[in-house]
């Protein structure tokens, strides 16, 4: 595949391109991130982490071509490493305290939000993630899920969304009823 | 509780950031005044980021199911001990099939065929057990010490799956390298396989001889293979054309290399489970094969 395929398909959403992509750099990636003294778990932890920022800038748009791809992921990946070593040094610097010291609320809203999320029904989920995260167009999402257009897609995110919001809501306010 | 409504569209495309300067300040200010509508961005800023963490992971999940090929193997090195031990069974076999009957070949094929995703039973067939000159991608291997200066090519017909069995070139290059025994490191490790333990020990002969080709068309799974008996599976549309092979040694070790449709993959001859084909792009390495 070309890198232009490759592209043209990422920006549909084609999950496929990406399955591609990691198999053709693995090694590569892996390679220069093992050398740069990471294991091979975190290597391939790193490596994953780029494709998706990579898939998520071409899905939603954000990204044009100037070098080769497989440059790109690279220099993608080396930034990525760079800042993992960083943040392990800080880490250990500081002795792992850590800024996890998240106020409890946040905490709490979180996790009902992802219960929400987990709760909530495949074709919804999947609209709201291709709406929020992948910023597929509304007609991308409309040919990756069948639907019959672009319109038909905005209204069945829009009542996912509000499924989605209620759901939490009832949840939510229900425990800050108990504070 | 008083539940006041929020338009979530506005919210949205503040958090989207799909505002213009003048929208943005606006908003901003009116949340500044209203707590209210600072909590429902706060919880909708939430929401947006759980259900990228949902999506993140959810791609991660699917790309950690992909099977790297050839790059797993210097990872597993329990799985290359128990890929020479099957390789070594597989070639048994193998030289089995070769020395008697064509029909029993075609026997094996429509097998084959049938057992598909299945592991392959390893076949003894009162063989005496032997380790075989192929290229294990290991470095850790040093038990295994391959000897074998030449480069060769040949190239194997890709075989219809009804009548061209007859053309199965059975004329298998039996070359016999020098091969040490492997010894009980290997043997340890073979637990993972239906093999006795320490069979491995036993090493007296080698084979090598070239894979008969399969090819699968129309299957979902393009561009993978597999090898199974010591032949090599091809899935995808292979059009029919020369699929050919290389074999290249280098530091060590022999690897074999399919070269279709002008490029050139890496063959992992331990991958008895269906893997997708990894292309080569090493330019230096495709020197080599092109200059082959």
């Amino acid at each position: 595949m070309k890198d232009r395929e490759i592209i043209e398909k990422i920006e549909k959403g084609d999950e496929s391109a990406l399955d591609f992509l990691y198999q053709k750099n693995y090694k590569m990636m892996v390679r220069m991130i093992v050398r740069n003294s990471g294991t091979e778990e975190e290597a391939k932890d790193v490596f994953q982490e780029a494709l998706i920022v990579l898939w998520q800038k071409i899905t939603s748009k954000e990204f044009t071509l100037t070098s080769k791809l497989s440059t790109y992921i690279y220099s993608i990946c080396k930034n990525l490493w760079r800042k993992e070593l960083e943040r392990k040094k800080r880490l250990t610097n500081e002795e792992a305290e850590g800024s996890e010291i998240q106020n409890i609320d946040q905490k709490e809203r979180i996790e009902i939000v992802n219960k929400c999320i987990s709760d909530l029904g495949e074709t919804c989920r999947k609209i709201l993630t291709y709406y929020y995260f992948d910023k597929l167009s509304m007609n991308d999402i409309a040919e990756k899920m069948g639907f019959a257009n672009s319109d038909t897609a905005k209204t069945k995110k829009y009542k996912c969304k509000k499924e989605l919001d209620n759901m939490i809501k009832s949840i939510y306010t229900a425990s800050d009823f108990l504070d | 509780m008083k539940e006041k409504f929020f338009d979530t569209e506005i919210i949205e495309s503040y958090l989207t950031g799909k505002m213009s300067g003048g929208e943005k300040s606006l908003f901003e200010s009116a949340m500044m005044q209203d707590p209210l509508l600072r909590s429902e961005v706060a919880l909708q800023k939430d929401v947006v980021s759980a259900l990228s963490d949902f999506r993140k992971a959810e791609l991660k999940a699917r790309l950690n199911k992909i099977d790297v090929g050839a790059a797993n193997n210097s990872f597993v090195n329990g799985k290359i001990a128990a890929g020479i031990c099957l390789l070594a069974l597989l070639g048994a076999g193998t030289f089995y099939v070769f020395s008697s009957e064509k029909e029993e070949i075609q026997q094996i094929a429509v097998v084959e065929e049938k057992a598909d995703m299945q592991k392959p039973e390893p076949e003894t067939q009162g063989i005496e057990e032997i380790v075989i000159e192929e290229p294990v991608q290991s470095e850790s291997k040093k038990n295994v010490v391959l000897k074998q200066s030449t480069t060769k090519s040949y190239s194997v017909k890709p075989l219809d799956k009804k009548e061209d069995q007859e053309e199965i070139e059975v004329t298998p290059e039996v070359v016999l390298p020098r091969v040490l025994p492997v010894s009980n490191d290997a043997g340890d490790l073979s637990g993972t396989v239906n093999v006795p333990k320490g069979d491995v020990t036993s090493s007296t002969s080698a084979i090598s001889s070239k894979p008969a080709v399969y090819c699968e068309k129309g299957n979902r799974k393009d561009f993978h293979y597999k090898y199974f008996n010591n032949k090599l599976y091809l899935y995808g549309d292979f059009n029919e054309d020369l699929v050919e092979f290389l074999e290249l040694n280098s530091n060590k070790r022999k690897n074999v290399y399919l070269h279709y449709n002008k490029n050139y993959y890496l063959l992992n001859q331990n991958q008895i489970e269906r893997a997708p084909l990894v292309k080569i792009n090493d330019t230096e390495v495709i020197k080599q094969l092109e200059a082959l």
